[in-house]
């Protein structure tokens, strides 16, 4: 076999190789995912992103906005919706939970003092050098509510001024979100550390049937156990890592170096946009077996011309040119649906 | 007469007049003239004698003509054999010869004062007696009784002299005391005239009065004062009167002194006001010590006025407290603070939630809340113009003892209620 026949079969192999060896899926796949506020780290996260048929949506960010948001307010006289808004907003301003943090919404900034928290029942303070308490109302001494959300009761000098109730604060097209990933065949699992109620009106909101309330974070490992004992391939979107997840969607992307699992970073955790992540993953996974596919199509079909002697050196080259420039556009054509 | 005479007269028993029946006849027919005979008199004997005149005495003046006056009422009283009392008269005699001496003015003067009346009187007894045809015994018998009875009234002249003349000669210290002590009591101006004119003390018409807060022990010695402040060791607070244009001078002196004390001075008030001006000096101190009042070394009273003013009956205002504060009474003590001071801005001010709110340091729907517990509280007596009133000055007198810590309100209130 002449030099040249050697040349020419290696120039024809040439776009199989391309194919196989620059990750061209990937490159295209991350500069897409970027646009939408997804940060795809290594061609893992696309493989395992491709894989998995369920995500477990953290309650705090995904569905909801990650916070919680004042739902009513309940004055015990009409006189005192404005006295109830203000100091209870003014004293929600020293703490730090979410509760506090949305009914700290409700007013400015007051003159505080004498600032208690009073662990699982509530805070105390003075707002103006009033005395104020804020939370549960048997706690306070007031009829306990059974509204859905969390309610707290509001007392001044002494004396029950009313109740304010805060909910999540659900998503505009969160259902939206969760529709996508169910028709990309994934099943959405809602997790949340709330009553039982609350998590099965905020489900329902969103349009997502599998639930589990009364989970903190650190029992997400055995929800993610109970998921591969079903068989299924299990993302997690929201903070923290579990361990066992094949996937983890996350705000950032800091590891505590014993996890091996593939991550992708999003801009928040959005439903809407843990379904484009996945979306992404998936394009990109077939993009690149399509880029594969086109790389050896080509491969073979330039060795049979190359080994009949229709392929000259010159032609040889505009082949291995034209070949490889329709892998990438192969790998480039992958969107996510 | 001459002194020596005088002097025996004065110790003699009382001359008693007895006239034949046609002298007590003449003497009747001049019963109701006495008042016009005493002024003719007196005007001949301020004429003779102008010092007995003085514009700027007017009270020895008056005492001249009321002396002269009421010995012709006496003297023809007795004539007509009514029952008399020499000493109202006697009493009045003496008071112008102590006038006369604790003015340092010589007694001539005054005897010089009662010859011209006896002559006068004489030539218009001499005139009534031509005009009745009165006898020359019944005539002589009246100028005899005259004569002892003016010799008598004129030996009360020279005890009251004595007596000022001696109370001129003793030590100015004292009459320096008596001064400051009638002036703070309010003493006749009599004698504060006559102990200004022993002190060497020239009675101003307007006075400072000064409240000093000595420590126990150590009062501040008339000496370190200088000659224009009249003060009075031994009380506490020590008072010191000055004359107004002194003030200044007096008030450095005191700090000079006794630089660790606290001072009130009162503003100018006339002489007569200067019990009272003592009044609000010590009141000033006492809300000084109430810390109604700033503690400052020197108390201006001036600047405190209406304090001084709203706690000048402090028992009424406890009264009034207990009967119109009694809702904020029942509330804790945190909240009757705050929604007192917001009541008592609210009445001074009328201003808006926002601007009241600026003024308490407080967000404004705070000033709305409290607003709405205080009509909770005082409910339709907050439209009486009245209620408001008396709520406004109550509040304005009690506020600032309650924010000072003064409790007394409250317990009382306690006591009253558990009663």
């Amino acid at each position: 076999m002449s030099s040249e026949t050697v040349a020419c079969l290696l120039l024809a192999v040439l776009p199989a190789a391309f194919a196989f060896g620059a990750p061209l899926s990937l490159w295209f796949a991350r500069a897409r995912a970027r646009a939408a506020g997804v940060f795809l780290d290594g061609a893992r996260a696309i493989a395992a992103g491709s894989r998995v048929d369920t995500v477990l949506l953290d309650r705090w960010g995904t569905v909801t906005t990650g916070q919680l948001r004042v739902v009513a307010v309940d004055p015990v006289e009409p006189d005192h919706e404005r006295n109830l808004r203000w100091f209870a907003g003014a004293l929600g301003h020293a703490a730090d939970d979410p509760v506090s943090r949305a009914i700290a919404r409700l007013s400015a900034r007051g003159k505080l003092s004498q600032v208690h928290q009073h662990e699982g029942r509530g805070i105390s303070g003075s707002v103006d050098r009033h005395p104020v308490r804020l939370g549960r109302p048997d706690w306070l001494g007031m009829e306990s509510r059974d509204d859905t959300g969390v309610t707290v009761g509001v007392q001044v000098d002494s004396r029950p001024i009313g109740y304010i109730t805060v909910a999540d604060d659900v998503r505009p097209h969160a259902a939206d979100g969760v529709a996508r990933l169910r028709s990309a065949g994934v099943v959405p699992v809602l997790v949340s550390e709330d009553s039982e109620r609350n998590t099965r009106e905020l489900a329902a909101t969103c349009g997502i049937e599998e639930w589990y309330a009364d989970r903190p974070a650190d029992v997400r490992d055995a929800l993610v156990e109970e998921q591969h004992r079903r068989g299924r391939v299990v993302a997690v979107a929201g903070p923290g890592a579990p361990a066992r997840a094949e996937l983890v969607l996350a705000e950032d992307d800091t590891t505590d170096g014993s996890t091996v699992q593939a991550r992708i970073r999003l801009a928040d955790l959005d439903v809407a946009r843990v379904a484009t992540a996945l979306a992404v993953a998936r394009g990109a996974a077939r993009a690149t077996t399509r880029a594969r596919r086109t790389g050896v199509a080509v491969g073979v079909a330039g060795i049979v011309l190359a080994a009949t002697g229709a392929l000259a050196l010159p032609l040889a080259v505009g082949y291995a040119v034209l070949g490889c420039a329709a892998v990438v556009a192969v790998a480039g054509a992958g969107r996510p649906r | 007469m001459g002194r020596e005479q005088d002097e025996q007269a004065a110790v003699s028993p009382t001359p008693r007049v007895a006239l034949p029946g046609s002298a007590q006849w003449m003497i009747s027919s001049l019963e109701g003239e006495v008042r016009t005979v005493a002024e003719q008199v007196t005007a001949q004997v301020r004429v003779a004698v102008p010092e007995l005149d003085a514009p700027g005495d007017g009270r020895l003046r008056q005492l001249v003509f009321t002396a002269i006056h009421n010995a012709m009422h006496l003297f023809v009283d007795e004539a007509l054999g009514r029952e008399v009392s020499y000493t109202p008269v006697e009493d009045m005699f003496r008071k112008v010869g102590y006038r006369v001496a604790v003015r340092g003015r010589d007694q001539e003067l005054v005897d010089q004062g009662m010859a011209v009346a006896v002559a006068a009187l004489s030539n218009e007894l001499g005139a009534r007696a031509a005009e009745n045809e009165l006898s020359a015994g019944a005539l002589n018998a009246i100028n005899e009784a005259v004569s002892a009875f003016v010799g008598h009234l004129t030996a009360q002249i020279s005890i009251g002299y004595r007596a000022g003349a001696e109370a001129r000669s003793t030590d100015t210290g004292l009459a320096r005391a008596r001064l400051i002590a009638a002036l703070l009591t309010g003493g006749d101006d009599d004698e504060v005239e006559s102990q200004a004119a022993i002190a060497g003390w020239e009675v101003a018409d307007a006075v400072t009065v000064i409240a000093v807060e000595v420590e126990a022990g150590r009062p501040l010695s008339p000496d370190t004062l200088g000659p224009e402040a009249l003060t009075r060791p031994g009380r506490e607070p020590q008072p010191v009167v000055c004359a107004t244009a002194d003030a200044e001078d007096v008030v450095a002196a005191i700090r000079a002194a006794a630089p660790q004390t606290r001072i009130a001075v009162c503003w100018p008030v006339p002489r007569a006001d200067a019990p009272v001006a003592w009044t609000w000096a010590n009141r000033a101190l006492e809300l000084v010590r109430a810390k109604v009042i700033p503690a400052r070394p020197v108390i201006e009273c001036v600047r405190f006025r209406t304090e001084i003013w709203l706690h000048a009956e402090p028992v009424l205002r406890r009264q009034l407290a207990q009967e119109l504060l009694q809702p904020l009474f029942s509330e804790t003590e945190n909240s009757r603070e705050i929604l007192s001071e917001t009541l008592l801005v609210w009445l001074e001010t009328r201003d808006s939630a926002p601007a009241i709110a600026a003024r308490l340091g407080v967000h404004p729907q705070t000033v709305r809340y409290r607003w709405k517990r205080i009509n909770e509280l005082f409910g339709d007596s907050l439209h009486d113009p009245d209620f408001v009133i008396q709520l406004t000055l109550l509040l304005k007198a009690s506020v600032p003892l309650w924010i000072a810590g003064d409790q007394s309100d409250f317990q009382r209130y306690r006591e009253q209620e558990a009663g």
